[in-house]
């Protein structure tokens, strides 16, 4: 079981770093698509399909067909997340000598899952408003690209520094602490209607009596169910597939 | 219900795309009639125009009539006075007096249309042509690194801008700038 833990997680990490260096924008591309909308109404002009809107639409197709596999695969901010949420536990185990991996109790993280949707909400009046162009400098997003593509951020990006390292100190004590808590495009993928079958569902009867080690692993505390009220928050990590000591978990209609 | 959540997020998102494109034909609708409005102010005021010309031009037209009809008349009375016209003779040289009119009129347009040409040639004659005509290239700091930019001149303007390398760009934040150099949105805005 454990090379079979292992052996997903390898093949997980290498997909998220060719998809960090070949495609390390794309989160914030498909964002600016959903901005761009809203941009729109506040210049009062008709909503034009665009360059950005591409990549949205692509990502939004993929989420409905497929899951949120981008998110769990190939968004290069959630890479970062894991890489730092990674070594801060190895640390924290070995160097520490701690028991358990950093993590936040259940209730928690239910209830700042919810935060992300007031962000995204706030970010679109902003941009419906048209004060979102007065807001320069304050997004993390921009100087994570602006330090990938080799560029110190300037003097007018002091907000968006501070912010960029309050999340990367918050991403080494919650595995995707980010994603499920902040992420505005998070909040868009999470409220997307998932086909049913492409969801992770499992066959409760085959269940060993309190077992519960697929929603312990899971980095939302999701249970893992098919389509439940929370299922949007699913990364496709398929770490609670990994885990199963039953091999008990499976997409599909089954 | 099996996937009742599923079904409820598909109807968000049908409302939320129904919503884009309700607003998407309403603000459309006012862009059409924003632009009905300024074209019939357009046509207004050329019809108007037009209408002064016309006047203008019948009046220029009434006075030179006049004038030649004196003349004529003076003519027909010089001529009966000296010598005893015939009815004939009159006739012809009033058909005369009509083809030089004629003649005149459309000289008179010529002219005026000759005067319009030469003075717009002359204006883009005389006007030092302020740019070389040739193609350059610069280069300038983008958000990824480099980019390189290459503009044509031809007849002393600005006839072509190609982007020749941004190789650190992100393609869609560069699209929608090279959308900016579209010459469909730049030649107007240039002439101005």
């Amino acid at each position: 079981m454990k090379k079979r833990i292992r052996k997903t997680r390898l093949i997980r990490a290498g997909i998220q770093l060719l998809f960090f260096i070949l495609a390390p924008s794309l989160f914030s591309t498909a964002f600016a698509g959903v901005r761009s909308i809203f941009d729109s109404i506040s210049q009062g002009t008709p909503v034009e399909w665009n360059s950005f809107l591409d990549i949205t639409g692509i990502l939004v197709l993929a989420t409905i067909l497929f899951g949120r596999h981008f998110c769990g695969y190939a968004c290069a901010f959630g890479s970062l997340g894991d890489a730092l949420y990674e070594t801060f536990s190895w640390f924290w185990i070995k160097v520490l000598h701690r028991k358990k991996k950093p993590a936040y109790p259940e209730k928690a993280v239910y209830f700042m899952q919810k935060i992300k949707y007031v962000i995204l909400a706030a970010i679109l009046l902003a941009c419906a408003t048209g004060t979102y162009g007065k807001l320069q400098g304050t997004s993390p997003w921009d100087v994570f690209s602006m330090l990938r593509a080799g560029r110190l951020p300037g003097a007018s990006y002091k907000v968006g520094v501070l912010l960029l390292v309050l999340i990367m100190i918050g991403m080494c004590t919650q595995e995707r602490f980010f994603c499920q808590f902040f992420c505005p495009m998070g909040a868009v993928f999470a409220i997307l209607p998932i086909v049913p079958g492409a969801l992770l569902k499992r066959d409760r009867a085959n269940c060993p009596q309190k077992c519960g080690a697929c929603k312990k692993r899971c980095p939302a505390h999701l249970d893992i169910d098919g389509d439940t009220s929370r299922s949007g928050e699913c990364i496709c990590c398929h770490a609670c597939q990994a885990i199963c000591p039953k091999q008990n978990i499976h997409t599909g209609d089954a | 219900m099996k996937n009742q959540n599923f079904y409820m997020r598909v109807l968000c998102l049908v409302v939320i795309i129904g919503a884009v494109l309700f607003y998407n034909s309403r603000t459309q609708e006012k862009e059409y009639q924003t632009q009905n409005e300024e074209l019939t102010k357009r046509v207004d005021a050329l019809e108007k125009q037009q209408q002064e010309i016309l006047t203008a031009l019948q009046e220029n037209f009434d006075v030179q009539e006049k004038a030649k009809a004196e003349s004529e008349k003076q003519k027909t009375e010089t001529t009966k006075s000296e010598e005893n016209a015939d009815s004939t003779e009159n006739t012809d040289s009033a058909e005369n007096a009509d083809s030089a009119e004629n003649a005149d009129s459309t000289e008179n347009a010529d002219s005026t249309e000759n005067a319009d040409n030469t003075e717009t040639a002359t204006s883009t004659d005389t006007a030092d042509p302020v740019y070389k005509d040739g193609t350059y290239t610069g280069d300038g700091q983008g958000f990824g690194g480099n980019i390189q930019v290459q503009i044509t001149i031809a007849d002393d303007t600005l006839t072509d801008i190609q982007v020749v390398s941004a190789e650190k760009e992100d393609s869609a934040y560069l699209s929608q700038g090279k959308a900016v150099i579209d010459p469909v949105s730049w030649k107007p805005r240039a002439q101005m």
